[in-house]
């Protein structure tokens, strides 16, 4: 009797000295019980034949864009690498990302970033994705998008042969995601190892990027996608998509564990923060013909539906990340 | 009618400085011009949704305002009784008087929905003023008064209609047009924050995510120009009321 107890007992200290090794991923299940049920990103990827969930990108004042094609290219370039460097990285990328305010945690923005689908792409890649996600937008949300789609001048393709010159550019980013990329670009600023000089402001609203290239005091700014739309319509086309940035970030996360795939969300009633989350879950259900009430009044704000998350407070929500992270770290 | 031509003048006035600052500004997409916002203005007048979120706006504000108004007068009453009863309410009305807006409509809208977070905020605004201007008047009724009362046995109704009420009212009067525009900033502030489905804060949040800044400034002045009507309706309102009830105190 006293052979087995003591067996059981250092089996038990096994498990359990096993189990601290494998706290550097997220539980599947956080303390709340909540799963992540789905990837939108991979449910929009199944329906659009070939193109891609689009939420973030870089946009360029025209003007700027046309007397300095050697410097864009040469901003093209830095900037695709910073973007392969953050994902290759992501602790190193989520202490940068910390460093210089583009969000507050570096654990959790570390954590966040292989979900995150911080991507490049440009040119004819950016345009075939850029332009059927802003389409399905305008479907869903015209005023979302400007009320029109953009015309072909808004989507930005480089001149090849141009030489990559430097120049002083102004870039603004918003903080959060669609800043992540950015943020080894500005460390090699700092340090002087990169073709143009660049000057960076960090902004939590996307209103000063807008007044900053509406004025000229920004050359280039990091934005939403449908957010550029509706510059580029509101200044009558005076700035121009750059590149992508970000890919899809919105998960399903799911309390009572019945959502297993997207039909399972029929007849549920689903949280999303309003705006952007709640088009793009539209789009996704009604592809997919499903139906589903989507709630994006109780908790409007993605700080309001985190915080109802954390403390359990809704059964089927979806989130951005990072905010997905710090919800599953509970 | 010399007043109203007066104030004309002053807001034809206001409304050029304004047209001269956009075009020196520039910045149509931002900053637009009073003309524009005034057209917008005008075509919003003719669309139904804009009565219904104005309607559902003022609404909530109202029962607000009247719910605060209710419950200062009541725990001021209650407080007048006894220096403990005030005592143990004053902390309560510290931290209500002290926070901001904002944390009470983050913590209140996890709770309940986003109408009666409106009406929460609201009642927050005007309760502590109204509770300090009618406890300051009860407590402040001349002590000398009261005595005489007591000694030739006058009824309470009298001692009311003499005494409290023409020593409250106005209090009561100044806490409540001071209160009223209060509620009226913190209610439209709240619904931006927490966005009701049917509001005048939706509507401004939405004009700003979509950068639609002319729609901005059509509802500011909606917003502006009723909180201005409805502090002049009360100011009549009160005005009569005072006149009915305090000119006929007798002794």
């Amino acid at each position: 009797m006293k052979k087995l107890l003591s067996i059981t007992l250092l089996c038990v200290m096994l498990f359990s000295t096993l189990s601290l090794f494998s706290c550097n991923t997220p539980a599947p299940t956080n303390s709340n019980g909540y799963k992540v049920a789905l990837d939108l990103t991979d449910e929009w990827n199944k329906i659009s034949n070939g193109t891609k969930l689009v939420q973030g990108c870089v946009v360029i004042r025209k003007e700027f864009a046309e007397q300095n094609p050697g410097a864009v290219s040469a901003f093209l370039d830095e900037y695709k690498s910073s973007i392969e460097y953050t994902n290759a990285n992501p602790n190193e990328a989520g202490e940068l990302i910390e460093k210089y305010g583009i969000d507050s945690n570096s654990e959790i923005a570390s954590m966040a970033i292989p979900n995150c689908n911080i991507a490049y792409m440009e040119g004819s890649a950016m345009k075939d994705s850029l332009s059927a996600f802003l389409t399905a937008m305008h479907s869903i949300a015209p005023a979302s998008v400007g009320n029109k789609l953009p015309s072909d001048d808004f989507y930005y393709t480089r001149n090849d042969t141009v030489e990559k010159t430097g120049t002083t550019i102004n870039v603004a980013t918003l903080n959060g995601t669609t800043g992540y990329g950015m943020a080894k670009l500005m460390e090699d600023a700092s340090t002087n190892t990169t073709t143009n000089n660049y000057s960076f402001n960090v902004v939590s609203d996307p209103t000063m990027i807008i007044a900053g290239l509406a004025n000229g005091s920004i050359d280039i700014g990091a934005l939403p996608t449908n957010a550029a739309s509706n510059v580029y319509n509101k200044t009558n086309g005076k700035v121009q998509a750059l590149a992508i940035n970000t890919l899809g970030v919105l998960y399903v996360l799911d309390k009572t564990d019945s959502v297993k795939s997207l039909a399972d969300l029929e007849g549920k009633t689903i949280y999303a923060p309003a705006q952007n989350p709640t088009f793009i879950l539209k789009y996704i259900l009604a592809a997919n013909n499903i139906n589903a009430t989507i709630d994006s009044t109780t908790y409007s704000s993605p700080n309001a539906l985190e915080t109802a998350a954390e403390n359990g407070l809704v059964d089927i929500a979806v989130l951005p990340e990072p905010k997905v992270s710090n919800v599953m770290n509970k | 009618m010399k007043k109203a031509l007066k104030t004309t003048l002053i807001v034809f006035i206001w409304l050029v400085i304004w047209l001269v600052a956009s075009l020196l500004i520039n910045l149509p997409l931002l900053f637009p011009s009073p003309i524009d916002v005034l057209v917008r203005l005008f075509q919003l007048l003719g669309t139904s949704e804009f009565y219904l979120s104005t309607m559902f706006s003022f609404g909530r504000i109202i029962l607000g305002i009247t719910i605060g108004l209710l419950s200062g007068l009541a725990i001021a009453l209650l407080c007048s009784i006894s220096k403990h009863i005030y005592d143990f309410f004053m902390p309560l009305i510290a931290i209500v008087k002290s926070t901001p807006i904002v944390a009470f409509v983050f913590l209140v809208n996890l709770f309940v929905g986003s109408g009666y977070t409106i009406v929460f905020i609201c009642v927050l605004m005007v309760f502590p003023i109204v509770f300090a201007n009618i406890y300051q008047g009860i407590i402040g009724t001349d002590k000398n008064l009261l005595e005489l009362c007591k000694v030739y046995k006058i009824p309470y109704k009298k001692r009311l209609k003499a005494l409290y009420l023409p020593g409250v009212a106005p209090y009561f009067f100044s806490s409540l047009l001071s209160s009223i525009g209060l509620a009226w900033k913190a209610g439209i502030a709240a619904e931006i924050l927490c966005t009701p489905r049917i509001s005048i804060g939706i509507e401004i949040f939405n004009a700003k995510t979509y950068i639609e800044y002319i729609d901005l400034f059509a509802w500011i002045l909606t917003v502006v120009i009723l909180s201005l009507i409805f502090e002049l309706v009360v100011t009549k309102l009160l005005k009569l009321l005072s006149n009915k009830f305090l000119t006929k105190a007798e002794v």
